[in-house]
């Protein structure tokens, strides 16, 4: 039996203009921090995997994973460009998520 | 704005006015996109014949209040649906008037957004304890945005998330923002066209006239 389930959330920004990796990440951890504290965050065990253009994906322990998708829905400002956060779906590994919600055939077949 | 909640994956919007001189608009939403419209009146304003004259016009008719005492008096109205301007913690007899009225309670996500510091504590903890009692009276709830701008929107299955924040399951209130909103559009529409409580319309042909 595994100790630690991990989820995996494939995100996808609604903005105007360029987002930075770092700014979306302190951008994170500032709002996480905000709601949760430095104990919720050590348990949440987030960590952004990647980031490409308006997309990303990110990691957190599934315990956590309702608190993380809170903490993103509270982000709408990432250094001054007005941003909505899109969770487009979550896996329990990268593999299924790239495949599911951010192949270029999603939907398709 | 539009389009971009059809693009977050909105089948079905709710466009609010609170100034009750004024007519829905004609607007083109886009594709797979309906628009419903909401007028959102006051305790003091929503009497029954300013109601019935609203009623011919927006399909959903909500009533605001700020305080305990505007929301008793808001229960007395005739109104769909009814939502805290100002977050204010309910008491259970609050909840049992309200389970009887069989009016709809209205979250929204807004004040949580721009909340900082013990704003936020109380806000967070007025909200636990008020979805504690709705859930225990099963008084039928909606999820809103209560976006005024593009980046206020939240995608539909991303507005229940905030609850977390409550210590629910998250899961129960996916149904805040699919079947709720859909039933209370139902039975505006039935109390619109004059349908005594309880009987439904189970199919018609021409479902413009609705």
């Amino acid at each position: 039996m595994k100790t630690f389930k991990t989820r995996y959330l494939a995100l996808k920004f609604e903005c105007d203009g360029e987002i930075d990796r770092d700014v979306f990440w302190s951008c994170l951890i500032e709002t996480y921090l905000r709601l949760y504290g430095e104990y919720g965050f050590s348990k949440a065990n987030i960590r952004l995997l990647e980031f490409k253009g308006k997309s990303a994906i990110i990691s957190v322990d599934h315990a956590a994973l309702p608190y993380l998708r809170a903490a993103l829905t509270m982000i709408r400002e990432l250094n001054g460009v007005k941003t909505i956060v899109r969770v487009l779906g979550v896996s329990g590994t990268i593999k299924r998520l790239k495949a599911k919600f951010l192949s270029e055939n999603v939907g398709k077949s | 704005m539009l389009s971009t909640a059809g693009r977050l994956g909105f089948s079905v919007v709710g466009l609010t006015f609170e100034d009750f001189n004024v007519k829905p608009l004609t607007v083109e939403p886009p594709e797979n996109l309906k628009v419903v419209w909401r007028i959102d009146l006051t305790h003091d304003k929503a009497q029954p014949k300013t109601i019935d004259k609203l009623r011919k016009l927006f399909p959903i008719v909500a009533v605001s209040c700020s305080s305990r005492d505007q929301f008793r008096a808001a229960l007395k109205t005739r109104t769909d649906l009814i939502f805290q301007k100002k977050l204010f913690t309910l008491t259970l007899s609050d909840a049992r008037v309200l389970a009887s009225s069989g009016k709809f309670f209205e979250f929204n996500l807004k004040p949580l957004i721009y909340a900082r510091g013990f704003e936020m504590v109380k806000a967070i903890r007025t909200i636990r304890r008020n979805i504690k009692l709705l859930k225990k009276m099963e008084i039928p709830i909606v999820i809103s945005s209560w976006a005024s701008n593009t980046y206020e929107l939240t995608s539909p299955l991303e507005l229940p998330q905030f609850l977390a924040l409550a210590d629910v399951n998250v899961q129960e209130f996916y149904r805040c923002v699919s079947e709720e909103p859909a039933r209370l559009v139902e039975l505006s529409n039935s109390r619109r066209i004059g349908l005594p409580n309880g009987v439904r319309i189970l199919k018609r042909e021409n479902h413009e006239d609705v």
